[in-house]
Order: structure tokens, then C-alpha cells, then sequence
């Protein structure tokens, strides 16, 4: 199992971009250009000659998972497929440290390492390498962020602060869906379902190759799901479809260069509750995205990428609606200074311009804005011990509209005493700058007492939220079948977002019939820290049952400054259970079936109100022919239906027991 | 997309510059040579497992019939495999070189190789190729303990392999003693 432990895209941009690129541009051409290797013809040489050549490792970037230096857990295409999961914030369940938790049916709250809400702000995710957050909250609409499930080749999840490499925002976590290379699906592949809560679900996929070198696939993909239903147990109506459609295609031009080219449009329609208005708020969403990335391997240790995407997403609802324009542009270079010491070196350039259509609810000043955001990184890895023992130290260096420049630098140790063990310790900082919601955001806010609104307000000159995180941990092959993964944290934070109170309750007209509004501004006025454990094992007891446990402890402690009067900030405190387990278990029957059981624990969500529940899921899979793969699966089977969050303005509903069939023909 | 004000125009030109310049970066690097990759060195060991391990007659079907070399759902070679095998005939036969992802293709291919990231696949080529002679070649720990036949691995930075005696005897597969010695012997572990 590799783990791509490399940056991704990072966060808006400005001034002195070319600057930089110039300096950069002179740092790669000034690389210390290395004595060519003699080499032989391998073919020639016999097995004892063979097996004194000495060879480098597979890829920089792509790490073996045992030797990244961070809390990493990766999720391959046989453990979505074998979960039973049909999108991407479902399958995220399974990955200890992150609390994955369904709002009603299209909308997840999901963090890593505390802070959760539908609004949750300190996670970031890519898709192919494609920053998919929103800069209007910092945070994710996980209803669009969806690929098709069988062309995903895994899901890379770390826990804590990604800011060294990938910016802002990647402050307790970052997620990476990476889909596979056109050579790996290539032929047809159709895919339908139909049950209970997922209505009609269907992919097809074709995948060819022109010539050798290049490889295509095309995809469509879509689902209609029924909505759930409230607490009260009335038909709620948050059902949704999505309609997607993309492509990818793979050059290999010549030994040393690929060039990947691809590309998604989607087009949806979502409801939901909404508390000031009865019926259903229908929530359009569309949006598109085109990427290209260049690959040169200069040796097997230096490598240059070239990338640049354009994304665009609409989103409309009742209260507000966003449309937004991103360019990313971003360059990275590996190089080898010595045997012993790796550099890798990126910068990176986005603008982001959106537009939002306010209410006298929720608006934004200005309504349309144009971001810029400039970055740089350097980070060194260098051998202390050969075999035992490396650091890694490095470095973010960002410039963003808000609060000016931001450095993110970490310090990395790994030490591993044997092949099968592994121990890694790291400290980082990581900041979270402002989003558009921070500064320019009037949101009328319904308080806990009725009749009382808070009249909130952003504030241009917030400052960036900061982390300093202690991180340990230890990998270990136990036996040949049993691995084990802990890993356990201490997170400082100052200048969290608080909520001020600025003035008395004044009677408004607004919101009819009329109640008492307060005013109210985002201030930096809050502290805070975390500590937690996570843990994750995989045994494999025979050679058809594999079981596998994870477990999450984790605990958050907020402090008012002197000066807040925040009247919600404790409340936050308790956004995330203090307690997760879960364990799945994947057994293979004789006659091509398979047997897949799991079954999840969350503690309960004092801030949310919400209990704890057990969560159960089967799934009954039959490989009729090579070809030919038939599931049947259950869901949430343990109760009837039950609640994972709260959430103001938009109704949340329960998750219920649910069901469907699947079918999936390759060829 | 509309149309915006002058920020985003000017944003563009922005990008323009900054593509203009990274790419002007790119062109200035030296070309460095390439250091032993550990691939070519590992399609150079496929080559000399085919050499050395005697295959029962019943898995030709022809005298002249080529050696089918599967890589199962993809191929880390990077056409070094390719590039090692085309010139290479072992006892009158040429190579053949696949990469397939569906198990059925597997059949009747005499070596496959499983890539790292593959190796959860072993209990189903195993089911699929049965008892077969086949020699199944991994680069995973504990591949050749759980029925793969030669199992590649690193140390001290060079190649070394390991073999499971008994998964190759039921496969009807004879091992050079040379071959024997030099590798590392495991047991069977299911």
C-alpha cells in the first residue's frame, strides 16, 4: 500500500506572483546537475549479479504508507467496494479520527479531529488533486463531491495538519480521492441498483486506448434518492438527484512525460426543510471542472508537475446562492541533493471570483469578490540513520488578501527500528485564513430563545484561526496477518472564531411577524485545545476473513478570552462524540459469494442534541460470473431510523433503515 | 462563465505570466541520467525466473509456443519488462507480455506477476488459476507465504526475493537449485 504523501493543490492568490515563479524558475535551473550512471543491460546480467544492484525507491512521492511520517489511513477500491457505501461521505465512516455524521439525506457534517457542523472549516479535500473546499466557508459541499465509485483507486485520509504542503485550510486534516489511470479501467462497465432509500442508481463507463501511450475513459453517472423523514416522523423533503458525466485521459509521451487531461460537469437538483418556510427548498447544483497535469521523471528520485484546473460550481438555494470561478495553477519539483537528502520544492497561484445572491437572511458584502492567492513551500527530507532513522523539516509560505502572509512550518522525525516497526513523531503549525463567511457574512441567526434573533455580522479584519500540533504514533506489522495503527495528538488553538454579542435586543420588523434582534460579530476572541487517540487494526485470521477495528477517542476544550461574551462557544466544545468504534468484517464464502459486515459506534453529540447510536451494515455479495457481480446490501439496519446532527435553518431528518440491490457487468 | 470586471482580467493576465514562467523554469532543467530503476532491475529477475524454473510440458501446447507473462490490473513496468523480454527467448520460446485486470485473462499465462498494490488479489488468482502451472511473482510481504510462488523484496537497497517451495511443487513447477539457492525459503502460512 503506497500513500501519496505530496501536495496537492492550496488555497486564492496576488502581488508578487511572477516574482516568485522567477524565483523559483531559477532555483530549478540552478539543480546540481549528477554524474551519469554507468548502466549496464540488465538482461544480460545473471541473478547473483542482479541481486547486487543497488536501486532506488519506486517514487519519491509516493511513499510506502509505513514510511510517512503522519497519521495516514487509506481506504483501497476493495474497501469500497466491499463496504456497501454508495458515495464518498458514506465510505469516509470507515476511517478512524473523522467524525462522519448525515444531516438529512444530502447533506453531511464531516471533520477530522473535532469542530464538526455542516459548516465544519478545518478540513481539506482534493479530488485528483483538485481543491474541492469552498473558500465562501472553508469547508465542503460533500452533496457534489462525488466520482464514480468504481474507478476510484483509494482514498488517502491524514489526520492533522497538512499545512507544510498543502496551504491554509489544511489544518486537522486532509482528504485525497485519487481515481485511477485510464490503463486501469479500461473495457466497459455498467453498473445499476435500486432499493428503498436509493431509489435508481446507475455508471457506465467505457475505457479505450489509441496507439499504446494513451488511454481514455468516459463515464456517466447517476442517482435518485428518496428523502428521509423528520424527527416527527413526517415525509421529509430532502430527496435528490444528481446527473454526472466526465472523462480522463492518460498520455504517456515517451519515457520521461505524462500528460493527464480530465474533466467533470454534474447537473442536480436537492431539497430541503426550511424553518422560516413550509414545503420544500429546492437547492440546484451544477458545476464543471477541467484539469490538466504534466509529469516529467527527471530520474527516480527527481521529478517535475506541472498542473492547472479551472473549476466552476453553482449552488442555489432559498436563502442564498453562490456561484464561483476557480483558476489553480500549481508546480512542484522533487530532486535528490545527495543519496541521503531529498527537496521538494512547489509553488502555487489561484484566483477565486464568486457571486452571491443574498436574502434579508443571509447576504454578503461585498456580493461579488475576487481572491488571489500566492504560495510557496520547501520541505527537506534527510536520512540521519540509514534504514533506522530521517527528519523532515519544511515550511509553507502563503500570501492571502486577508491577513497578508502565513508561514505553516513542520518538523518530522521517523524512526523505525525494524522492517516492522515504525514510529513517527511531528510538530506543525497551521493556520485557517479567513473565508468570505468570516468577514463579509449578515446572517440572521435564530437563537435558543424564541422570538430572539442574533443579527450576525463578519468583520474585515478577522484574523486566521492557529493551530501548534504535538502528533505521535507507531505503525506495526505485528505478524505476517495482523497490523496495527496508533496514533495520538495534542492540538493547541488561539484566535478560534468567537460570536460577539455587540449591543442590547432592539424589536425588528424583521423577520416578520416581528422579534427582538441583537447584534452580533465574528471576533478571534477564542482558545482552545484537543487531545485524542486513534486506533486501527487489520487482521487477516484466514485466507477468506479478513476483520478489521478502528477506535477514536477525542476531546475538545474551549476558553473564552476576557473580553468575549460568545454565548455559544462552550456548545461547541461538544460538536464531536468523545467516542467512535467501529469494526468490519469481509469473509469470503465457497461459491463466489462474499459476506461483508460492519458495525459503527458513535458516542453522543451533547452540542447537538443528538444520542448515541450503534449503526449495523450487511452485504451479500455473488460473483455469478467472471463478469458479473451482484450485491445486495442493508444499511443502518440496528433501528428503524435515528438522528446524526442538528443543524439551524435547513430541517434535519433521521437515517433510516434502508436497502437496495446492485448489479455490476464488466467487460 | 459571464463576463466580470477589470480583477478578473487582470487575474488572467496574471496566470498568463506565471504559466509563461513556469514553463520558461522547466525548459532550463538539465537533463540528469537515471539511476538503476528498481523496476528494470526486477523485469531483469522475471527474466531469470523463466530461466530457471522448468515448466511441465502440458503448459504448451506447441513447441514453439510463447511464454505468457501477465501483469495482473496493471503494470509498474514502465516498458522496461517489455523492452528486457522482446529480445529474449527461453528454450526456443519468445515472451509475451499482457496486462489484464479481469481474473479469466489469467488463465493460462505462465507467469504472473502481482504489483504491490495488487496483492489483495492473490486469494483470487489463486482460485482462479487453481493448481495450475503457473508462477505467481509478488513484491508484498507475506505473498509467497500465503501461496504465491516468488515474492520480491528490498534490502539494504538491493532486490532479494523469497520462495514457497510448496506452492510451486503444486503447481507442478521445477525449481533450479540455483534458483533455490539464492533465495530465501518461507512456509506456508493458511
Amino acid at each position: 500500500m503506497t500513500a501519496q504523501f505530496r501536495p496537492g493543490p492550496r488555497p486564492r492568490a496576488v502581488l508578487g506572483p511572477a516574482a516568485l515563479a522567477v524565483v523559483l524558475g531559477l532555483a530549478l535551473a540552478g539543480e546540481p546537475a549528477r554524474a551519469a550512471d554507468p548502466r549496464a543491460d540488465l538482461s544480460r546480467l545473471s541473478l547473483e549479479e542482479l541481486m547486487e544492484v543497488e536501486v532506488t525507491s519506486v517514487s519519491k512521492r509516493a511513499q510506502k504508507l509505513s514510511e510517512a511520517p503522519a497519521a495516514v489511513t487509506v481506504l483501497t477500491a476493495d474497501d469500497l467496494r466491499r463496504s456497501g457505501h454508495t458515495s464518498i461521505p458514506e465510505a469516509l465512516r470507515m476511517v478512524p479520527g473523522l467524525h462522519v455524521a448525515r444531516i438529512d439525506a444530502n447533506k453531511w457534517a464531516i471533520t477530522s479531529r473535532g469542530f464538526n457542523g455542516r459548516f465544519a472549516n478545518k478540513l481539506l479535500v482534493l479530488i485528483d488533486g483538485r481543491s474541492v473546499y469552498t473558500p465562501l466557508f472553508s469547508g465542503v459541499y460533500w452533496s457534489v463531491q462525488d466520482v464514480p465509485l468504481e474507478d476510484v483507486d483509494r482514498i488517502e485520509v491524514i489526520r492533522g495538519p497538512g499545512g507544510t504542503l498543502w496551504g491554509a485550510n489544511a489544518v486537522n486534516g486532509v482528504i485525497n480521492i485519487i481515481t485511477k489511470p485510464a490503463r486501469d479501467t479500461q473495457g466497459a462497465l455498467l453498473s445499476a441498483g435500486a432499493g428503498s432509500h436509493e431509489r435508481a442508481f446507475g455508471t457506465a463507463r467505457w475505457g479505450g486506448a489509441v496507439g499504446e501511450n494513451l488511454h481514455y475513459r468516459l463515464y456517466g453517472r447517476g442517482f435518485d434518492r428518496d428523502a428521509f423523514r423528520t424527527s416527527g416522523n413526517e415525509e421529509a423533503t430532502d430527496g435528490w438527484d444528481v446527473l454526472r458525466t466526465g472523462f480522463r485521459l492518460d498520455w504517456e509521451l515517451g519515457d520521461r512525460d505524462t500528460l493527464t487531461l480530465q474533466g467533470d460537469a454534474y447537473d442536480g437538483d436537492a431539497g430541503q426543510g426550511f424553518v422560516f418556510a413550509p414545503g420544500r427548498d429546492r437547492i440546484d447544483l451544477r458545476g464543471a471542472n477541467l484539469l490538466s497535469r504534466w509529469t516529467r521523471s527527471h530520474s527516480e528520485r527527481s521529478q517535475t508537475m506541472l498542473q492547472a484546473y479551472y473549476d466552476r460550481s453553482e449552488r442555489e438555494e432559498g436563502l442564498a446562492g453562490e456561484t464561483r470561478d476557480t483558476f489553480d495553477f500549481e508546480l512542484q519539483h522533487d530532486f535528490a541533493l545527495s543519496d541521503l537528502h531529498q527537496l521538494t520544492a512547489g509553488l502555487n497561484y489561484r484566483v477565486t471570483a464568486d457571486r452571491i445572491d443574498g436574502t434579508p437572511f443571509v447576504g454578503f458584502t461585498p456580493d461579488a469578490q475576487t481572491d488571489n492567492l500566492v504560495g510557496a513551500f520547501v520541505q527537506s527530507q534527510r536520512t540521519l540513520v540509514p534504514g533506522r532513522l530521517s527528519a523532515t523539516v519544511g515550511s509553507k509560505f502563503e500570501y492571502n488578501e486577508y491577513t497578508g502572509f502565513e508561514i505553516q512550518p513542520t518538523g518530522r522525525l521517523l524512526w523505525t527500528p525494524s522492517e516492522r516497526h515504525t514510529f513517527w513523531s511531528a510538530v506543525s503549525r497551521a493556520v485557517r485564513t479567513p473565508s468570505r463567511a468570516d468577514t463579509g457574512v449578515s446572517l440572521l441567526l435564530p437563537s435558543d430563545t424564541p422570538g430572539l434573533f442574533l443579527a450576525l455580522e463578519g468583520n474585515r479584519r478577522f484574523e486566521s484561526e492557529n493551530l501548534l500540533a504535538y502528533e505521535i504514533g507507531y505503525r506495526g506489522l505485528l505478524r505476517h496477518n495482523l497490523t496495527v495503527d496508533a496514533a495520538a495528538f495534542y492540538f493547541e488553538y488561539d484566535d478560534l472564531r468567537s460570536l460577539e454579542v455587540t449591543g442590547p435586543p432592539a424589536f425588528s420588523a424583521f423577520p416578520p411577524p416581528g422579534a427582538f434582534v441583537a447584534p452580533a460579530r465574528f471576533e478571534n476572541r477564542l482558545d482552545g485545545h484537543s487531545y485524542g487517540l486513534e486506533f486501527e487494526s487489520t487482521w487477516q485470521a484466514t485466507q477468506r476473513w479478513k476483520l478489521s477495528a478502528g477506535w477514536t477517542l477525542f476531546k475538545l476544550q474551549l476558553s473564552r478570552d476576557l473580553d468575549s461574551n460568545d454565548p455559544v462557544a462552550e456548545g461547541n466544545e461538544d460538536d464531536s462524540p468523545a467516542h467512535q468504534l467501529h469494526l468490519r468484517s469481509s469473509l469470503d464464502l465457497p461459491g463466489n459469494l462474499e459476506l461483508d459486515a460492519a458495525v459503527y459506534y458513535v458516542g453522543k453529540i451533547d452540542g447537538q442534541n443528538v444520542g448515541s447510536y450503534w449503526r449495523g451494515d450487511l452485504r451479500l455479495g455473488w460473483k455469478v460470473r467472471e463478469d458479473l457481480e451482484l450485491a445486495l446490501v442493508g444499511q443502518n439496519l440496528f433501528d428503524h431510523a435515528h438522528p446524526e446532527y442538528g443543524e439551524f435553518f435547513a430541517i434535519p431528518t433521521e437515517i433510516p433503515r434502508s436497502f437496495y440491490v446492485g448489479v455490476t457487468w464488466r467487460h | 462563465m459571464q463576463p466580470r470586471g477589470a480583477d478578473e482580467v487582470s487575474a488572467v493576465r496574471r496566470i498568463g505570466g506565471i504559466l509563461l514562467l513556469g514553463l520558461l523554469g522547466l525548459a532550463a532543467l538539465p537533463a540528469s541520467a537515471n539511476p538503476a530503476r528498481e523496476y528494470e532491475v526486477k523485469a531483469a529477475f522475471l527474466l531469470n525466473f523463466a530461466r530457471l524454473v522448468h515448466w511441465p510440458d502440458t503448459a504448451f501446447t506447441a513447441p514453439d509456443m510463447p511464454i505468457r507473462v501477465v501483469c495482473f490490473a496493471r503494470n509498474p513496468f514502465a516498458g522496461a519488462l517489455e523492452a528486457i523480454l522482446a529480445q529474449e527467448t527461453v528454450q526456443g520460446r519468445a515472451f509475451r507480455v499482457e496486462t489484464t485486470q479481469r481474473l479469466a485473462d489469467v488463465r493460462g499465462a505462465h507467469l504472473v506477476f502481482v504489483p504491490a498494490d495488487q496483492a489483495g488479489a492473490l486469494d483470487d488468482l489463486e482460485r482462479t488459476v487453481e493448481d495450475a502451472p503457473v508462477l505467481l511473482v509478488g513484491e508484498s510481504e507475506g505473498f509467497a507465504a500465503r501461496g504465491g510462488v516468488i515474492n520480491l523484496y528490498t534490502e539494504d537497497g538491493r532486490i532479494r526475493f523469497e520462495i514457497n517451495r510448496k506452492a510451486a511443487e503444486r503447481r507442478g513447477l521445477r525449481l533450479s537449485s540455483r534458483l533455490l539457492r539464492l533465495a530465501r525459503l518461507v512456509a506456508e502460512q493458511r
